[in-house]
């Protein structure tokens, strides 16, 4: 019996971020929907993996947690699947079907 | 530059007024912006008169009252800029200038921005704008758009009482901001119009009654969010809007600023401006 379907993420086709960083937060504009975010460094973290290659929840959480230096434990994970969730909705990312 | 036709008496008297300092330019020349503001044909010439805006000989409003022609004009040629002087980034901000530095007052209405820029005028400082403040995208820079300073409601008698060195116009009472009136911008403002200035300081004003004079540090991310809302068109500029943004944020320093009395309003942004 399979285990429930990991879902892997990628950048939203026709998008292209410009980043700046002051101290702990991101402004992050995405060229191809005219918006910019404001984002903490751990959603930052996320959006930059993501667009780095495409990776689920429990792939992200390794390597933000790396990248971080915070523990890959369960609180993190939910914390992800979260900021997933609120960039599916903002049109950042897509699942990859691929 | 404007070319701007009309025969409403009320209008030339103002302009007269308020613009007594700017040079007028040969009826030939060229002109940004050709604006005319006149009275409908018809029984509305004199029944319940209107006035009537045409830009490029196309009306863009509905006719308001003859009584408010006066403001009409000011927010028709604020809605010029915002809409067709694309080649700035064009901030819904005041701004004045010190020792080369420009402070920029992205604010909503009724946050005390025009009230902060007319005293700013009168006291050391040099008018940049009341209303729209216009980045240069090649360099950063602000470049001066010194016209008269709209004054709403109680604020008209604070700065009559503040300055009464200042020629305020008369007031309009029951426009759709309620009652309005327009203070002349100093004539060094006016010369210096050509002057451009490095944006130094950004500033979110809040009046607050019985509050003291205070500026809290904003950080920078958030400045930028807060400012990009206050941009009419940050959207257009795409990601060149996004870079030129970054580096206002990135040269100046970001407050949130909260005042109810002009005197410590002022000895604060001299401090800030010393420093």
């Amino acid at each position: 019996m399979s285990g429930p379907r990991r879902v892997a993420w990628k950048l939203s086709g026709g998008s292209s971020l410009l980043w700046r960083r002051w101290n702990d937060e991101y402004v992050v504009h995405n060229a191809g929907s005219g918006d910019t975010h404001l984002l903490d460094l751990l959603a930052g973290e996320v959006l930059k993996q993501l667009e780095a290659s495409s990776a689920d929840a429990q792939g992200l959480t390794r390597r933000v947690a790396s990248a971080l230096e915070l523990p890959a434990d369960v609180v993190l994970v939910q914390h992800i699947e979260k900021l997933l969730a609120d960039f599916d909705q903002l049109g950042l990312i897509d699942p990859d079907e691929g | 530059m404007t070319r701007l036709k009309t025969t409403i008496p009320s209008v030339v008297d103002s302009l007269a007024l308020l613009y007594a300092d700017f040079p007028l330019e040969s009826p030939d020349g060229f002109a940004d912006f050709h604006v005319r503001l006149t009275t409908p044909m018809g029984m509305r010439r004199w029944w319940r008169p209107q006035a009537l805006f045409f830009f490029d000989d196309q009306s863009p409003f509905e006719p308001l009252p003859l009584r408010v022609a006066v403001p009409f004009l000011e927010w028709s040629l604020n809605w010029c800029v915002s809409h067709h002087a694309h080649q700035y980034l064009i901030i819904h901000a005041g701004a004045a200038e010190r020792g080369g530095r420009a402070l920029l007052l992205p604010a909503p209405p009724g946050s005390g921005k025009s009230t902060l820029c007319a005293a700013l005028a009168h006291r050391g400082w040099r008018l940049l704008s009341d209303e729209l403040v216009l980045v240069r995208p090649q360099d950063g820079r602000v470049t001066p758009l010194p016209r008269p300073v709209s004054l709403k409601e109680r604020s008209i008698q604070v700065i009559r009482d503040y300055l009464p060195e200042a020629t305020i116009g008369p007031a309009t009472t029951d426009t759709r901001k309620g009652t309005v009136a327009l203070v002349r911008p100093p004539r060094d403002a006016v010369a210096r119009a050509l002057e451009s200035a490095a944006p130094a300081w950004i500033i979110f004003p809040s009046y607050q009654p019985q509050t003291r004079a205070q500026l809290e540090p904003l950080p920078k991310a958030r400045a930028f969010l807060r400012i990009a809302e206050s941009c009419f068109n940050y959207s257009l500029h795409g990601a060149r809007g996004f870079e030129l943004l970054a580096h206002l944020i990135d040269i100046c320093d970001s407050y949130e600023f909260s005042y109810s009395d002009l005197d410590r309003a002022i000895t604060l942004f001299d401090s800030i401006a010393s420093a």
